[in-house]
This record gives structure tokens, C-alpha cells and sequence, in this order.
């Protein structure tokens, strides 16, 4: 039960992290900026809407937006949301969640190269350079609270565990932290690496690849990134806020307000950073797996 | 062993039909196709009884001077001659449909010749119980996936990687041959399985190095691939598919015969034996993500995917080295476990892609694009292995890098020291290559297979309907789906191989551990069919709308706008140019009317520009200053031979103390 309300909180929270991102850019950078829900409006506004399809695309383009939710929500069904144990756990299910979010990009990338646009064509090239770069990052802070819970489910290296293993490693938790911080700005797209605000094509990575989508489907992927975002924001809030202890109602509110805190963070370094040269990217990512690696290496002895 | 003897009996009989028969088409070739299937349920027949731990010797009367010819069938070998069976008998089927396909011409009587003969060759690997039978049988699967490589032998480039392929062979033969000499000082002599008792460290060194060569180089580990991408390019498509997902399983089939048997082995051995994986698995795929040619593409990947097999078997030989043999249990189990998926993944793509490239008249990912509309069960086929090579949850090619993943992960763990970096590394290295061959795959997929066609071939692109095509297609990309839900059973059928290879391990763990893995597999699937249903849904009374791309307010995007193959992997490419040497040529716009720009990247193989080529330039230099003594004259040969006999004259005569 606590993992199905802390599951509810995370899909029905997920698109309120983009507007409350906007909102605090709006606000740091002196603007009233859209209502704190317009994300929410967005999404029935385009549920309401007709499709258009280009001549160009296969059941590939249809399919992706579906997946790339679906691919999201399961990956969600492995995280231990409530701070305790995930809907789904056993050992092992650390590599179902990296192989979800892997289907997602595979889906999205495709149907980003199915429409035969030079722009969708380049942020698919930009997207795989940062899958290519991220995965490993993503492995090492997984092996690094591996090495420091000694588990192997996200349900006891984000979870239960994690209390314990704060007194024990907390060096390398906090490098592992730092590091999926910065991993979550890259894989859920957001400044500075990815810039979502910008009206430069040309500049962005993850919006250039949607371009060609409408209606129904640009909603599925409007509410799959958030979700993404939200996936990882909740890995943040697990590994900071160890909360196994809480009753259902507490942990799940606990979750909700992790995540608002993890927007505001991601608002306000978009607001104060510009977006990094794409060359950079690589080399950001690879400090992210630096800070990790660093972690792991405390833990061997 | 009967149903071992059957089998190469159809295959040899398959062999003299397409020899005696001159004439083709018609009868020969089915009855041809049909023998060689039938071998292959006999060689399945074989396989069930050793798979479920049973061990069958037969010996022949014949005494020969090295031993008994005898012939063995274990869990180990049954492991390995199920792809034999199984990709065999598809790629024969495969080969009539193909042979007829595009331009192509009807296959040549020797490689029809050959083509049962190398399944007869690589069953003769996996059940030779003698050190010299199996390298009869070895020097033959060599010489007869030659005559198969070449069969368009009036292309230059084949004939070159056919060269390659042969030297790499015989370098391969002549490690063995010291091998198995060396091998045959110990207690166990000629014997297979061996039994070397304690070895001194030079003598034991010598011979891990002399696997490392012998099956190494058809194993492709790195940096003993270079024969591999050109071979793989040059073969016909079914012969690919079969080098590609078989023949190089005979290369670990001979590691892990020999090697664990050599134990205790030295712990810088086996760091050794991780590194060179890691390297061959990074390397190998990003080689793969900088290739034009599908085929070179593909056969990059196997190098990656050799890399992996080399790295999972190192990790449960360092596992077994340190004591823990429930890690080792695990790792084995994904080392196998990753060769069959591979196996099949790897032949569906390339008989995919092969049939496609014959089909559009080029296998040049640039000349490829929106085959996917025009041949939607080859490309779907080729998008379902793409996706298992991948390891995307719901195929089964998840399942092997599931189990790698965590046996890596347990290794961690539970060594210290040393082994726990190793470890940590071959993570590090196994989730670079995760995330590169997902860009390599969409790559290959989305460039080839969607978007506009990128040339008039491609446009044009029609599918003969061909059941001898469509038949292995359809049941290869079948596979990738249905072993999922089976994958429990599956593995339980690895578990003898795995105790046999780790003594003293159980595999009943590693079952239970991967117990939810059908179950979650299949979650994927049953997503798509759900949210397949909302899309109905919510598309029920949406007007849907049919237009151009959008591409920012072009109104008429055309193929050439695409992006192209090599400018979607350049972001990859230019960042590790440092390890890859990719050089790009940039010819830009210019004048105040540009007409011409130009673009161009290129990745060299370093192993050969940098190793092979500079070796092999010194030896034949060195072999130079020999050939100095071939004058070409009689009485020189006399002074040679009288200048012999007086320095055995004189080692004759040596007193004792000195001799």
C-alpha cells in the first residue's frame, strides 16, 4: 500500500516539477513567468487535439511516445519511492531500471531519426552521445551504494539500507549523490546541458527530437520527460532523506516535497548557469562518473 | 554419440549431392537443404541427453600412434554444438532463397560443397576427445569457411580478406600444434579432457599463451580480431551469419575446454584475460559506431560481444582463482547463457540485413533508408535483433547482460583487493559498451531502415516473397521474443556445463536468482498492449492527418537534409579521437554563392595499422636476410649439406661434460 501511494504521488506530481522549475527561473530572473500548473493545462490541451503525421514515418514513430511512458512507469515500479521497498524488488532489479530508461531512449531516438529531419537527425545524434557517456555513470553510483549497502535491488541500495550505510560510507554517499545530481540534469534534459527554454532549434537536444510530434502522442512524451525527471529527482530524495521509518501518508508527502525541493534546486541552476558548449557535454558527463568512481574506490580497500 | 555420427552422416551426404549433381536448381538443392535440417534435429536429438549431465564416450578400434580416436559428448560440447545445429540448419535454408536474390549468383558448386562440411568440421570440434582429431577437425572448419569466404572470389577485396582469414587460420593451427605437443609431456597426454597435473610457471604461461593465440584468434579477442571485419564483409550473408554466431563459438569452445582445465592459474593471468575483454568490448563497439558498411557494422559488433564472453569467463575464472564458486557458478552461467543469444541475435541480423543488401544492391548504410516501409518483415526482423543485441528488457538478449551485470556486481562485493577493482572497471567498461551499442544500433536501424530513402535502389526497393528467406527470419526474430518466457528452463539446461567448468559450484542459485526474469521480461510486452489499446482510445474520434515532415519551416525536406550516417556518429567519434585516430576532412563552402561542401570521417583498424602491419613488414624483413642463403645453385646446397654433417660429426664426438 505504501508503495502504491508513494507510486500515485510520483505519476500525479511528476508534470508539476517542469512548471515549478519554470515558475522559480521566472521569478530569479524577474519575470511573473506561466502559472505553476500550466504543464497540466498543456497536457489536456494537447489530450484534446487532432494528430498529424508525417508521410515519411512507420509504426516506429506511433509506437515510441507510448513507450517512452511505459518504459518510464516501469522503471518507476522498481524504486523504492516511499523510502522502503519498491512495488517490484529483488536482486538484481538495479539493471531492470537502467534497461527501462535504455528502452525509453531507444524508442524516442528512432522515432526521431523515422521522420528523415536534419534537426530531429542531430538532436538523435546529441541524445546518443549522452546515452553513450551517461550509462556508465549511471553503473557506477548503482555499484558504488552496491559496494556500500550491500545490496542488489534498488529496494535496499536506495532504500532501507541507506540509513545505515550514511554512518558507515558517508564520504562515498555523498560523491555518489553529487554525481546523480549531476546525471540527473543531463538524462532528464534540463540546463546546462540541455537547454528546454531556448527558441533555437538548433541548441537544444531533447525538444529538437519531438518536433514532429502532436497531440495525444507529444502529450505521452511531455508526460514521460517529467516522469524521468521525477525518476531521478526521487532517487536524490531517497539518498538524502533515508525515511524508512515513516508511515505510508508521511513518506509518500515526504516524497512530494523532496521532489518540489529537487525542481526549485533545478530552476535555480538553470537560471544561473548558461548552457554548456555541446563538445563540454562528454566532459561533464565524465566528471559526474569521476565523483562516483571516487566513491567506489573509498570502498575498496 | 549416435546421433552425432547421423548428423555429420546427413551433412556428408548433403555435401556428396552438391558434388555429384552438377546440375542446379530443382531437386539437389532441396534435397540438399532438407539433409542438412535433418542433421540438424539429429544433432539437437544428440544434445538433449548431455545437457541434462550426462558424458558419453565412444571409442573407434582403429589404435593410432597418438591414441584411441575417440569421441566425447559432454554437457560443455553439447553446449556448443546446439548453435551449430540450430544456425546451421537455418543458414542452409537461408542460402537457397538468398543465392537467387537480387543481382546475386547462384551459389558455386564448391561452397555447396563446403557448406555441410564446415557443420561436420565445427560438430568435430566440440566432440573430438583427442588432441589430434580436433585439430584435423579444426584445420578443416579453417579451410572450409574459407572455400565458403571466397565465393565471389573475382572481387579483389574478397580475395585480400580470404588471404587474411587463411594466415590468421594457420597462425591459429600452429599455436595449437605446439600446444597440444606441449600438452602431451603431461600425465594425460593426447587426452581430451586434459588433465596437465602441476605445471612449472614457464611451462604453464607458455601454454595459456598458446590458447590465447590458437583459439583466441577465432574467438576474435582482441587484438586478435583484425581477420574478422574484412572476412565477415567479404562472405556471402549465410556464411556470415554462421562465422558470425557459430564459428567464432568454436573459438571459446576450445578456451573453455582448455583453459580452467590448466588451474590454478596465475592471478595476473586472469587480470590479463579481463583487460583484453574490456578492451575488445569497447573497442569493438565503438569500431562498430564509426563503420559505413552494414556487414563491417555487425561484424564489429561480434567483436564486442566476444570482448563480453572473454570478460564474463575472466571474471569466473578470477572468481574460481579466490575461492568463490558461487560467484564463478554465475558468471560462467552468464558468459554462456550471452554465446547462445548472441548466437541468435547475431545470425537473424546479418541474414536480415545480408537479404536487404542484396535486395537494394549495396551495403552501404549511406545508400540505405526507409527500408522499413518498403520491407516491413525484413526490417522488422532486423530491428527485433538489433534491439536483443542491445539487451533491451523483453528480448532475450537481456537475459545474458542481466547476468553479467550482477555477477559482475556480486564480484565486487564480495572480493577485495585487486579483484574488487578489476571488478569495478569491467563495470565501468561493460556499461560504456551498454550505452554505445544502443547509438550503434539506432544508428544502424534509424539510418537504414526509416527515414527517406537515401538512393533510387533503396526507393525502389521490392521484397520477392521467398519462404526459403522469410522462413529463418521470421523464426530467428521469433526466438528473440519466445525464449523469454522459456529463458527458466534455459537456463537450467547450462547448469551441468556450468559445474563441469566451475568443480565444486552450483548452478541451482544462479537458477532461483534469475527466476523473475521471464516474468519482468515480459512486462514490456504487455505494456505495449496496453497502452496500444489506450492510443485506440483516445485516437477514436481524433482526426489524424497526413503530411510532410516539419522541418522548421522547410516545406519540402528531401533525403539528402537527412542526417547522415556518419555525421550521427560524429559527437562520439570526435570526442574519443584521441583512442580512435578518426581523422575528418572538411572541405567547407566557399565564395558568397557556395554550391559544394564536403565531409568526411574515417576510422582506421589500429590493431592492424599500428601492430599487424609493422610486425609482420620486420618479419618479412628478417625472413629477407634467409632467403640470402637460397642461392639457387647445386653445389651451394651440397656445401650446406656436407657443413650439417660435420657439425652433427662433431656434436657426435663432443665429450660428455659439454654435450
Amino acid at each position: 500500500v505504501s508503495a502504491l501511494l508513494s507510486l500515485a504521488t510520483l505519476l500525479v506530481l511528476a508534470p508539476l516539477m517542469p512548471g515549478v522549475a519554470a515558475k522559480t527561473m521566472a521569478i530569479l530572473t524577474g519575470r511573473r513567468g506561466a502559472p505553476l500548473f500550466q504543464p497540466y493545462r498543456d497536457l489536456a490541451r494537447l489530450l484534446r487535439k487532432g494528430v498529424v503525421y508525417s508521410t515519411a514515418t512507420t509504426w516506429m514513430f506511433r509506437a515510441a511516445p507510448a513507450m517512452w511512458v511505459s518504459s518510464a512507469v516501469l522503471a518507476a515500479a522498481v524504486l523504492p519511492l516511499d523510502g522502503r521497498s519498491a512495488l517490484v524488488g529483488f536482486p538484481g532489479d538495479l539493471f531492470f531500471f537502467t534497461g527501462f530508461l535504455a528502452l525509453g531512449r531507444w524508442f524516442l531516438t528512432l522515432a526521431a531519426l523515422d521522420t528523415g529531419s536534419s534537426f530531429e537527425g542531430m538532436g538523435a545524434s546529441r541524445e546518443l552521445m549522452i546515452g553513450a557517456f551517461a550509462e556508465p555513470v549511471l553503473f557506477l553510483a548503482l555499484l558504488t551504494l552496491a559496494l556500500a549497502t550491500g545490496g542488489l535491488s534498488m529496494s535496499t541500495v536506495f532504500g532501507a539500507l541507506v540509513g545505515s550505510a550514511w554512518m558507515r560510507a558517508g564520504a562515498s554517499l555523498a560523491m555518489v549523490t553529487m554525481s546523480l545530481a549531476l546525471l540527473l540534469v543531463a538524462e532528464a534534459a534540463r540546463g546546462p546541458v540541455d537547454d528546454p527554454a531556448t527558441h533555437l532549434e538548433l541548441t537544444m537536444i531533447h525538444e529538437v527530437m519531438i518536433l514532429d510530434h502532436s497531440g495525444p502522442d507529444l502529450a505521452a512524451i511531455l508526460y514521460g520527460s517529467a516522469l524521468r525527471l521525477g525518476l531521478f529527482a526521487s532517487l536524490l530524495v531517497d539518498l538524502v532523506w533515508p525515511r524508512a521509518g515513516l508511515p505510508p501518508v508521511l513518506a509518500a508527502a515526504g516524497l512530494a516535497g523532496g521532489l518540489l525541493v529537487v525542481a526549485v534546486l533545478v530552476g535555480v541552476v538553470e537560471s544561473s548557469m548558461a548552457r554548456l558548449r555541446m563538445t563540454r557535454v562528454p566532459q561533464y558527463l565524465v566528471s559526474a562518473g569521476v565523483l562516483s568512481a571516487l566513491g567506489a574506490l573509498l570502498l575498496i580497500r | 554419440v549416435s546421433w552425432v555420427v547421423g548428423s555429420a552422416a546427413c551433412w556428408l551426404v548433403a555435401a556428396l549431392v552438391a558434388l555429384l549433381r552438377p546440375r542446379r536448381g530443382g531437386i539437389p538443392e532441396k534435397l540438399q537443404a532438407i539433409l542438412t535440417l535433418a542433421g540438424g534435429a539429429s544433432l539437437m536429438v544428440a544434445c538433449i541427453a548431455p545437457l541434462h549431465g550426462s558424458v558419453e564416450v565412444r571409442q573407434a578400434t582403429w589404435p593410432l600412434s597418438f591414441g584411441p580416436l575417440a569421441l566425447r559428448l559432454d554437457p560443455l560440447s553439447a553446449v556448443f554444438l546446439v548453435p551449430v545445429a540450430v544456425i546451421g540448419s537455418l543458414a542452409a535454408f537461408y542460402a537457397q532463397g538468398y543465392a537467387r536474390l537480387g543481382h546475386g549468383v547462384p551459389s558455386s558448386r564448391p561452397s555447396m560443397v563446403a557448406f555441410p562440411l564446415l557443420l561436420v568440421a565445427m560438430t568435430m570440434v566440440a566432440v573430438a576427445a583427442n588432441t589430434v582429431l580436433l585439430l584435423i577437425a579444426w584445420e578443416l572448419m579453417t579451410l572450409t569457411s574459407w572455400s565458403l569466404l571466397t565465393a565471389h572470389h573475382e572481387r579483389r577485396e574478397v580475395r585480400r580478406a580470404g588471404l587474411s582469414y587463411l594466415i590468421a587460420g594457420h597462425v591459429s593451427a600452429a599455436a595449437l600444434l605446439l600446444l597440444f605437443a606441449l600438452l602431451s609431456q603431461s600425465p594425460s597426454g593426447w587426452a581430451i579432457p586434459i588433465q596437465p597435473g602441476p605445471l612449472r610457471s614457464t611451462t604453464l604461461w607458455l601454454a595459456l599463451l598458446l590458447c590465447w593465440v590458437g583459439f583466441g584468434t577465432k574467438a576474435a579477442v582482441a587484438p586478435l580480431h583484425v581477420w574478422l571485419p574484412d572476412a565477415h564483409g567479404a562472405a556471402p550473408s549465410h556464411v556470415s551469419a554462421l562465422m558470425s554466431g557459430v564459428l567464432i563459438t568454436m573459438g571459446f569452445y576450445g578456451l573453455l575446454r582448455f583453459v580452467p582445465a590448466l588451474a590454478p592459474l596465475p592471478p595476473s593471468a586472469l587480470l590479463a584475460w579481463i583487460g583484453l575483454g574490456a578492451l575488445g568490448t569497447c573497442g569493438g563497439i565503438l569500431m562498430a559506431l564509426s563503420q559505413r558498411d552494414v556487414k563491417r557494422i555487425l561484424a564489429y559488433s561480434t567483436i564486442e560481444n566476444a570482448g563480453l564472453v572473454t570478460l564474463a569467463s575472466g571474471a569466473a575464472l578470477l572468481s574460481s582463482a579466490h575461492g568463490h564458486p558461487a560467484l564463478a557458478a554465475l558468471a560462467w552461467g552468464a558468459a554462456l547463457l550471452h554465446l547462445w543469444n548472441h548466437a541468435v541475435a547475431k545470425s537473424l541480423v546479418f541474414l536480415a540485413a545480408g537479404a536487404m543488401g542484396r535486395i537494394v544492391g549495396s551495403l552501404d548504410l549511406e545508400q540505405w533508408g526507409g527500408l522499413l516501409r518498403r520491407l516491413p518483415l525484413l526490417g522488422t526482423a532486423l530491428l527485433v535483433g538489433t534491439a536483443s543485441l542491445v539487451a533491451l528488457p523483453g528480448t532475450h538478449g537481456f537475459a545474458g547482460e542481466w547476468l553479467l551485470f550482477l555477477g559482475l556486481f556480486r564480484g565486487a562485493q564480495e572480493m577485495v583487493g585487486l579483484p574488487r577493482l578489476a571488478m569495478v572497471l569491467s563495470v565501468v567498461a561493460t556499461a560504456f559498451a551498454a550505452g554505445a551499442a544502443l547509438a550503434c544500433f539506432v544508428r544502424l536501424a534509424g539510418v537504414g531502415l526509416l527515414g527517406h530513402p537515401r538512393s533510387r535502389a533503396a526507393a525502389d526497393a521490392a521484397w520477392p516473397l521467398s519462404p526459403w528467406l522469410a522462413v529463418p527470419v521470421v523464426t530467428l526474430a521469433a526466438s528473440c521474443f519466445a525464449l523469454v518466457p522459456i529463458l527458466g528452463p534455459l537456463l537450467a539446461l547450462l547448469g551441468p556445463a556450468v559445474e563441469q567448468l566451475a568443480p565444486g559450484a552450483s548452478f541451482q542459485p544462479v537458477e532461483r536468482m534469475a527466476a523473475p526474469l521471464p516474468w519482468l521480461a515480459i512486462l514490456p510486452l504487455a505494456s505495449v498492449v496496453l497502452v496500444a489499446m489506450g492510443r485506440l482510445w483516445l485516437h477514436r474520434r481524433r482526426p489524424v492527418r497526413w503530411s510532410v515532415t516539419w522541418d522548421c519551416g522547410i516545406s519540402r525536406p528531401t533525403a539528402t537534409m537527412q542526417y547522415t550516417a556518419s555525421s550521427l556518429a560524429a559527437p562520439v567519434t570526435k570526442v574519443l579521437q584521441p583512442a580512435l585516430r578518426t581523422t575528418f576532412r572538411w572541405a567547407p563552402p566557399r565564395g558568397l554563392w557556395p554550391s559544394a561542401l564536403a565531409w568526411e570521417s574515417r576510422t582506421p583498424e589500429r590493431a592492424l595499422a599500428e601492430l599487424y602491419r609493422p610486425a609482420f613488414a620486420r618479419l618479412s624483413r628478417l625472413l629477407g636476410l634467409l632467403a640470402r642463403l637460397q642461392e639457387g645453385r647445386v653445389v651451394t646446397y651440397v656445401r650446406y649439406v656436407g657443413l650439417a654433417l660435420l657439425v652433427l660429426l662433431a656434436w657426435l664426438f663432443l665429450p660428455e661434460p659439454w654435450r
